[in-house]
């Protein structure tokens, strides 16, 4: 997983430099870091896992850095990450811990640590893999809990997220990302036209993880070790985190499971209920789902856009314009209730 | 038809940059493919401009959805469906609009990937 071949000498050096900077900062001038390893994980974040060593104590972290960012990002900056993971880390919801934020004196800007935790999170492995049967078996309970626990805690702590865009109305302001970054599809449209037409009543507002699904958890044999990336996070109707999980599109081949994968909806939707004392209405997690494909295919509008305006070249990122059609095609398919 | 972006022009440019990217990691008789891929690439970019677009079924159907014939340019059609869509003229018929346009996304999925078709949508 590493990317020693594309990231140049210089630029891992000054990385290095700055990361030992800041741990003397914080630590003192006997504390050191170590085992420093640059991965390729995380698409617009850098990621560098190091050792804090401080006399005999050592103790693995991560570093995470946002180094593009692109007009009108749809994603938090590290400062609100990191805020949003130091008011749930004690709330003892499996996450990464957070250790400390960069500042205006650190070499490096835009950047927080975390505590490495062991895991995996690639989906393929973790749906395919004998080893994670077990987990698998626990995931649709786990997966339901946890969302369960995140809805129930008191949204007003988390009120600096009120005026991320995503907080105030998702339909329009995925809608609005669209025709700002270039490309029509009537298919799309059509979707948000009936989105618009039917939106659910309910009213219950909470703190979401706003990308919870498959590839963003870190899982080990034993089940859910911890919840990753949390740059989507605002507030919202809390069926858009389970309509998300259950996006067809992030099922990786076993779309017979709509739980990311992994399993029925059923086991899911009662560990929910049970842990945030709030029944799952299934139409309403549908109407988040129909959404969810608009704003999967926003995303792959964005990377395209990324590619096309020159801003980040890449094959991977061009591709993603040619996926939008895919997603159009399970969103057509699942409002026509051919898919489910 | 109209297709999303990377239109085919791009398409062959964004591998022709990744293959003269890879290039200097490859030695002996993979650089020399690589650079005869890239040289074929070129090729193809320069003959591009001499194929036309042909008018496809489903350029037909965005036409009849849209409401206009064959003056109006094919590379307008999907924005003219779209605002017709968001402007509600369609609310009082979307199953049959849902439907036509299953059929629109299904003739694009056939080019950028058809096996993510179901196998009775793989052709006609």
């Amino acid at each position: 997983m590493t990317e020693q071949g594309t990231t140049s000498t210089a630029l891992r050096e000054s990385i290095t430099a700055g990361l030992r900077q800041a741990v003397k900062r914080r630590f003192g001038a006997a504390a050191d870091i170590d085992a420093v390893e640059f991965t390729s994980l995380g698409g617009s974040n850098r990621t560098v896992l190091f050792d804090l060593v401080d006399g005999t104590a050592r103790r693995r972290l991560v570093f995470r850095q946002e180094t593009i960012i692109p007009a009108n990002s749809p994603f938090l900056d590290p400062a609100r990450q990191f805020r949003v993971l130091s008011l749930l880390y004690p709330e003892g919801l499996p996450l990464p811990e957070p250790i400390f934020e960069f500042d205006d004196e650190d070499s490096l800007a835009r950047a927080y640590v975390v505590a490495f935790v062991e895991g995996e999170t690639v989906p393929r492995r973790l749906l395919d893999a004998p080893r994670y049967e077990r987990a698998r078996q626990r995931f649709c309970a786990q997966a339901g809990e946890f969302l369960g626990r995140l809805h129930a805690l008191d949204p007003a702590p988390a009120a600096f997220l009120a005026e991320v865009p995503d907080s105030i109305d998702p339909l329009a302001t995925t809608m609005a990302r669209i025709d700002r970054w270039g490309g029509v599809h009537p298919a799309l449209e059509l979707a948000a036209r009936w989105l618009e037409r039917h939106r659910p009543t309910s009213t219950r507002r909470c703190l979401l993880h706003g990308d919870f699904r498959t590839g963003n958890m870190l899982l080990d044999e034993e089940g859910m070790r911890a919840v990753l990336d949390w740059e989507c996070a605002h507030l919202g109707a809390p069926a858009e985190d389970l309509g998300w999980l259950c996006l067809r599109s992030f099922r990786f081949g076993h779309v017979d499971r709509p739980v990311g994968g992994f399993g029925p909806r059923e086991p899911f939707y009662a560990a929910y209920a049970s842990a945030s004392g709030h029944p799952v209405d299934p139409e309403e997690v549908r109407w988040w789902e129909i959404f969810g494909f608009i704003r999967w295919a926003h995303y792959n509008v964005m990377q395209a856009y990324g590619h096309q305006t020159g801003a980040r070249r890449s094959a991977a990122f061009a591709a993603c314009g040619r996926n939008i059609a895919l997603i159009e095609y399970e969103l057509l398919m699942t409002l026509a209730g051919h898919y489910h | 038809m109209a297709h999303d972006t990377p239109d085919l022009a791009e398409i062959l440019r964004t591998v022709h940059e990744f293959i003269r990217d890879l290039k200097p990691r490859l030695g002996g008789m993979d650089g020399y493919q690589a650079l005869c891929a890239q040289m074929l690439l070129e090729i193809a970019l320069r003959e591009l401009p001499e194929w036309q677009p042909q008018e496809t079924a489903d350029d037909a159907r965005l036409r009849a959805l849209c409401e206009v014939g064959p003056e109006a340019p094919r590379e307008t059609l999907a924005a003219r469906l779209a605002a017709r869509i968001a402007a509600g003229e369609f609310d009082a018929r979307m199953d049959e609009l849902a439907d036509e346009l299953l059929r629109h996304v299904i003739a694009k999925v056939r080019v950028s990937r058809p096996k993510h078709l179901e196998p009775e949508h793989r052709a006609d």
